[in-house]
């Protein structure tokens, strides 16, 4: 894999607009899946996708080719994010935002824990939330999180770990949970 | 096993590894707070099992490719555009430094000649100007040919035949002046007019003779030659 992904880097660095587009197509459900969840707005996330995509091309021959390409794409699509938040943060909430940003209303029991779920996700702290859509919304390993973190995979698990205990309380708290259940898959 | 083993179990199962079930459920039937938060934790796994993740339309991928086609080839042009207005400033540079060169005289020692006064200044209302000791190798206006000092020198000329043809002719005393019948207010005010004027023009000729002084005089003995 990474010596395809190396591939396709050096055909965008030479201009070759197949592999610009492939490139594109290969981490849009990465970048545009995390933005989505991260800032719970799809509009905005479309946004804040175009910027990660241009800053990827722009510093794409800052990439070390020795490294994996996915966890330097979602990095970047992350500290976007999350400076798109720090600056959304400091505008007034308009009638139209909360709109768009409320979920569906629920159609039943399955779509209000979803929301209820997605609620959570919200409250929590940056970083648990980051980690938790990394690992639980695009399936990325504790290692791949971690290179693109920067941070060891211990700090990488206690975040989670966090994260999910958090989510559960809520859950709990909100009455979320129908009935007990023993056995996990 | 105690609530702190099994919510490591949890994790752990959360994680994805598979904890047989025999191992947590003596636990979870004596312990309602662990078994409803494994509930909880099935629920939560298969809530996002059927939450996919939205996907960006259709021709996203299309539409981003020209964005970066684009914003690639607007940083060429910008990028291009700065090394084209850096090589053109440090030419412009270079061929100023060239023409200095080529064009500034340089001074050439002569013999320093004394500094002869332009004005005299022996009248009584125009003090004598402070003396200044001039550098040794200070250069006369002879060594300075410039167009400037000859051009100067006939505008001084000139003006001092027309003020000699124009006082021989009429003396400034004699002109007479238009007797109109005049407010003597307004005839006082004109007086102060001219008064403050003459005091403006002597100041004005006490610093230009100061300045004066400093300046180079020609080699008035070579020119007569
Ligand atoms: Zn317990």
């Amino acid at each position: 894999m990474s010596a395809e992904d190396a591939n396709l880097v050096r055909r965008c660095l030479k201009g070759e607009e197949s592999a610009i587009q492939a490139l594109v197509e290969r981490f849009q459900p990465d970048v545009f899946g995390l933005c989505v969840r991260l800032l719970h707005h799809r509009h905005d996330a479309e946004d804040v996708t175009q910027e990660v995509f241009l800053r990827i091309f722009r510093s794409l021959k800052k990439w070390d080719s020795t490294r994996p390409l996915r966890p330097w794409i979602v990095s970047i699509a992350i500290n976007r994010c999350r400076t798109w938040m720090t600056q959304r943060s400091k505008l007034p909430e308009t009638a139209d935002y909360l709109q768009e940003s409320a979920a569906s209303p629920p159609t039943d029991d399955g779509a209000e824990l979803v929301r209820e779920i997605r609620d959570a996700l919200v409250e929590l702290r940056w970083e648990y939330r980051s980690v938790f859509v990394m690992y639980h919304e695009r399936g990325m390993p504790y290692e791949e999180i971690a290179e693109a973190i920067e941070k060891p995979i211990g700090t990488v698990k206690t975040w989670l770990h966090r994260a999910r205990l958090e989510i559960l309380d809520r859950l709990r708290r909100r009455g979320m949970i129908s009935e007990v259940e023993h056995e996990l898959p | 096993m105690n609530c702190l083993e099994c919510r490591e179990l949890l994790q752990r199962r959360l994680d994805g590894e598979s904890i047989p079930a025999q191992t947590v459920e003596p636990h979870l039937s004596q312990c309602p707070d662990c078994r409803e938060q494994h509930a909880a934790a099935q629920q939560l796994l298969d809530a996002l099992k059927h939450d996919p993740t939205p996907e960006p339309s259709a021709d996203f991928a299309k539409k981003m490719t020209s964005l970066i086609v684009e914003d690639r080839d607007e940083r060429h042009d910008k990028l291009r555009r700065r090394v084209w207005l850096t090589l053109a400033l440090a030419a412009s540079v270079i061929v100023g430094l060239i023409l200095a060169y080529y064009w500034i005289p340089r001074p050439t020692a002569t013999e320093n000649k004394p500094n002869p006064t332009i004005v005299d200044n022996s009248k009584k209302d125009i003090p004598p100007a402070p003396k200044l000791d001039r550098p040794k190798e200070a250069p006369t206006r002879v060594d300075v040919p410039s167009p400037l000092a000859k051009l100067t020198d006939r505008w001084v000329d000139t003006t001092r035949d027309h003020a000699k043809v124009l006082t021989a002719v009429a003396p400034l005393d004699a002109v007479p002046l238009p007797e109109f019948p005049m407010n003597p207010a307004v005839r006082d005010a004109g007086q102060e007019v001219s008064d403050g004027v003459r005091s403006v023009m002597r100041n004005a000729r006490r610093a230009f003779d100061f300045f004066a002084r400093e300046l180079p005089m020609p080699d008035l003995a070579g020119e007569k030659n």
